[in-house]
């Protein structure tokens, strides 16, 4: 990566800058590092601070109030290596997706007010879906704070619902412990977004905390490790008289690399699995044993195994809607085992008959030896047959004539056909992220990036560009719908700039297809808002942008293209114009029975 | 996944664009089961439910700026049942106590309970038992047309008076939340002209400690608090 060109300060439309002018409380001026070696200040404690957690990337855009820390970066000699991105959403979703790829925390920077509101959006991503990422934001000095300052936005208040915990450095001796302990956090336990705001004056300040504290978790902070002994007892008891049990394995076993010892478990008690979209890869959807995803465009066999278990072990997921449907018909026969790192997420939504308090990897090993103890574990050859006969009675096929337009599940096939194994795809949010859930076959975790929980549009891309640098050895391809797309196609300036080779697959409708197929099925297809009738081109959009530029219309172009695209150096966009009335099933309309999947929309 | 690339041709046009394949929903077998609308598995012929219940949670929490704020918005993002939340500084000038009476089913106690508790600041949380010390304060201004009578029912209810004047008295009530509702309902008959009311403050009883973490931590922070702070901070009620 080429080192990251010196931003000037963030531009601020229509006014002429003049924080500078009224934000310096003092003549204070950061001191010469090289005439005073001890003496420090806040930015450079905060630097420090990421260099002694480990953190070796950074996500982020320039600006007034975090101008300090930027220049401490560029001082430092073993900081993080900076990645400018070209919009404050994007910084924070490349900060999530490097979150998700490395398990590391993903950290973000921006300044205040409209830098800090910008990461909002990326800063919720995370949160819902438990992805450890560490937002520094600059703020106004603090004899500004309450003031409404130029740029000044409360920062804390408005993250406070969807941080784990935030700060304010208020003072340049609280500079490097928070962010010492906002990185620390973000990874613990259960995952999940921190943010330090470093008001301007704490960064400029001298400290004397200048060797990067030693971070550590807050007081009083606990992560459960096992679960107790007696529950694992009780839960073993259950699955070994269960006849029909099953594992839900959500994110959480991603986030304790719990897939081992969940593939070990799975096999030898011959368990089938289901997964939730988070935990697509936890094990291999090839796995003779996997059902691939349940919930709203699962596939029918994960629906019914669902539906039909008497004994569900459910790990590391929270239950979201999307997932149960309506929860009086989920699981409805099931004992439900539950396993969370996160106590607050037992019987939320539905009640678990066995909670298992702990790390998921830990306690998947103590039901493991637990179950191993019980004589009569085995022996589920019934329930086994019939997962496989739903399995074969409802195959993901699709139709794929010659005379209608390409299919998308084709492209998402052909994509996955010509990448190796271990390539990583990122998603936005719409009808292209359930294909890409659909059609391509997941070995492994930390392969499957993507916005789940709160269903960020324009998440692919700058998903991207962290997965790239996260894995620079790793094929990434990024698939996004046309609308999707559009939310954050200027970054591709940064994958160009940065040489990033990802590649973008835009699943092209000319609409937001997703709620296009919805007007379809419940507005009695009335399309407002939804199809766009006319749309940029893409291939030349890319190429202005320096990246290279494909359209892909044809079945029979279709690999020759892909091929093209993986084999160019550097980022690359294919506009697939795909079949516009493609829908996503099958489907479980919201707040419906899993059971009752529709296979097509006469079904809803 | 299948990588089959079927043929087309189905007869129906869904059937044809979709390509999936199968018994449509009314054609298979569905399961008998059902939840409550909490997730609970119930007898289809016996719904359960879980009635509300009125009770009291305390929380010791860290005695930094944000965590009224932070508590606050977790009750109402999360739509919890709220009636009232105090909170006010302990033995501990590190930590502040909160106490919130909260309206809610069993299953909702619980995650009250365990949100709170996962709030970095939060130290310890516990539902009160019923036995629990808990008291209200009404600080009431009441018309002055009949002092004796004013008087009579101030006494009743010992209520102290804070302030009189041609016109009005200003008494104060303290007391369980329903002593303060009658004496408030007794005070009526005078004419109330203004009123303010506190919300629950609330001890466990005896020698058992009102949260879990205050025998070990807290306890043992005060010690070493007494010898090093002369003076306690003021109680973060307006921390933000």
């Amino acid at each position: 990566m080429s080192e990251p060109a010196p931003a000037a300060a963030r531009p601020t439309e229509g006014e002429p800058r003049h924080d500078d002018d009224r934000a310096e409380p003092s003549d204070e001026q950061p001191p010469d590092h090289d005439e005073q070696s001890t003496a420090t200040t806040g930015a450079d404690a905060a630097i420090a601070a990421l260099e002694t957690a480990g953190v070796e990337h950074v996500f982020g855009v320039q600006g007034g109030a975090i101008m300090p820390v930027y220049d401490a970066l560029a001082e430092a000699d073993a900081a993080p290596t900076h990645v400018t991105m070209a919009h404050e959403q994007a910084a924070a979703h490349a900060a999530d997706a490097y979150g998700q790829v490395t398990g590391e925390p993903g950290v973000c920077m921006a300044t205040s007010g409209p830098g800090a509101t910008n990461l909002v959006t990326g800063i919720a991503d995370a949160d819902m879906d438990s992805d450890p990422v560490v937002a520094l934001t600059g703020q106004v000095p603090t004899e500004f704070l309450g003031n409404d300052a130029f740029q000044e936005t409360d920062t804390v208040g408005v993250t406070r619902p969807i941080t784990k915990q935030n700060y304010v450095a208020g003072e340049a001796d609280a500079v490097g412990p928070s962010v010492g302990e906002a990185v620390e956090l973000a990874a613990a336990g259960r995952p999940g977004p921190t943010l330090v705001d470093l008001p301007k004056d704490a960064t400029t300040a001298e400290t004397t905390s200048d060797a990067g504290p030693e971070a550590g978790l807050p007081e009083y902070y606990e992560a459960p490790e096992r679960a107790d002994e007696p529950a694992v007892d009780a839960a073993a008891d259950a699955l070994a008289r269960a006849e029909r049990p099953l594992v839900l394995a959500g994110g959480g076993v991603v986030k304790a690399e719990a897939s081992e010892e969940l593939r070990a478990f799975v096999e030898r008690f011959d368990v089938p699995v289901v997964t939730t979209m988070p935990g697509i890869g936890t094990v291999p959807e090839d796995d003779e044993r996997c059902l691939s995803f349940a919930g709203m465009h699962g596939t029918g066999a994960a629906n019914l195994a669902v539906s039909h278990t008497d004994c569900l072990f459910a790990i590391g997921t929270r239950f979201d809607d999307r997932l149960t449907g309506g929860i009086e018909t989920f699981a409805p026969e099931a004992e439900v085992i539950h396993a969370d790192v996160d106590a607050a997420e037992i019987s939320k939504n539905v009640e678990a008959d066995y909670p298992l308090v702990g790390d998921a990897a830990a306690v998947v090993g103590q039901v493991h030896d637990a179950l191993e103890a019980r004589s009569d574990a085995d022996g589920h050859d019934v329930w086994r047959e019939q997962c496989r006969e739903w399995e074969a009675t409802y195959p993901m096929t699709y139709a794929a004539p010659e005379d209608e337009p390409l299919k998308p599940q084709f492209v998402v096939e052909a994509a996955d056909a010509a990448t190796p194994d271990d390539a990583i795809v990122t998603t936005g949010v719409g009808q292209h992220q359930m294909w890409a859930a659909q059609y391509w076959t997941y070995r492994d975790p930390r392969a499957w990036v993507s916005s789940h929980g709160l269903g960020t549009m324009g998440y692919g891309l700058p998903a991207a560009i962290g997965a790239k640098v996260a894995a620079p050895d790793r094929e990434v391809v990024c698939f996004e719908g046309d609308g999707s797309f559009m939310m954050t196609l200027q970054e591709l300036s940064v994958a160009a700039r940065e040489n990033l080779d990802v590649t973008v697959i835009i699943l092209n409708n000319e609409a937001i297809g997703m709620v296009r197929q919805w007007q379809d099925a419940f507005f009695e297809g009335r399309h407002t808002a939804s199809e766009y009738g006319w749309m940029p081109e893409f291939e030349p959009i890319a190429e202005a942008f320096g990246a290279k530029g494909f359209t892909l219309e044809e079945y029979d172009e279709v690999a020759d293209t892909l091929e093209a695209a993986f084999a160019h150096d550097g980022p690359s966009v294919v506009d697939a114009r795909i079949d516009p009335d493609e829908n996503v099933y099958p489907m479980v309309p919201s707040g419906g029975d899993n059971s009752g999947f529709a296979l097509s929309e006469g079904q809803l | 996944m299948s990588r089959e690339r079927a043929e087309g041709g189905f007869a129906d046009r869904d059937a044809k664009r979709d390509g999936l394949t199968g018994p449509g929903p009314d054609e298979r077998e569905r399961p008998s089961g059902r939840r409550s609308k909490e997730g609970v598995r119930v007898d289809p012929d016996a719904e359960a439910s879980h009635p509300e219940r009125r009770t009291t949670i305390s929380a010791l929490v860290k005695h930094e700026p944000g965590v009224l704020a932070e508590v606050a918005g977790l009750v109402s993002r999360r739509r919890f049942d709220i009636d009232s939340l105090t909170v006010g500084q302990t033995t501990n000038p590190e930590t502040a106590r909160m106490t919130l009476t909260i309206e809610e089913p069993e299953p909702g106690v619980r995650q009250v309970e365990k949100q709170l508790e996962k709030l970095v600041p939060v130290i310890s949380v516990r539902e009160l038992g019923r036995d629990a010390v808990r008291r209200e304060l009404a600080v009431l201004k009441v018309h002055d047309d009949r002092p004796a009578a004013v008087e009579s029912v101030a006494e009743m209810f010992d209520a102290r008076t804070l302030d009189a004047e041609p016109g009005t008295v200003t008494v104060e009530v303290t007391g369980s939340s329903a002593e303060v509702d009658r004496a408030i309902e007794a005070f009526q008959r005078f004419g109330v002209r203004e009123l303010t009311r506190t919300g629950t403050a609330a001890l466990a009883r005896g020698t058992e400690w009102t949260t879990d973490a205050e025998e070990e931590r807290y306890e043992r922070q005060r010690i070493d608090a007494a010898s090093s702070h002369a003076t306690a901070p003021e109680a973060p009620t307006n921390d933000d």
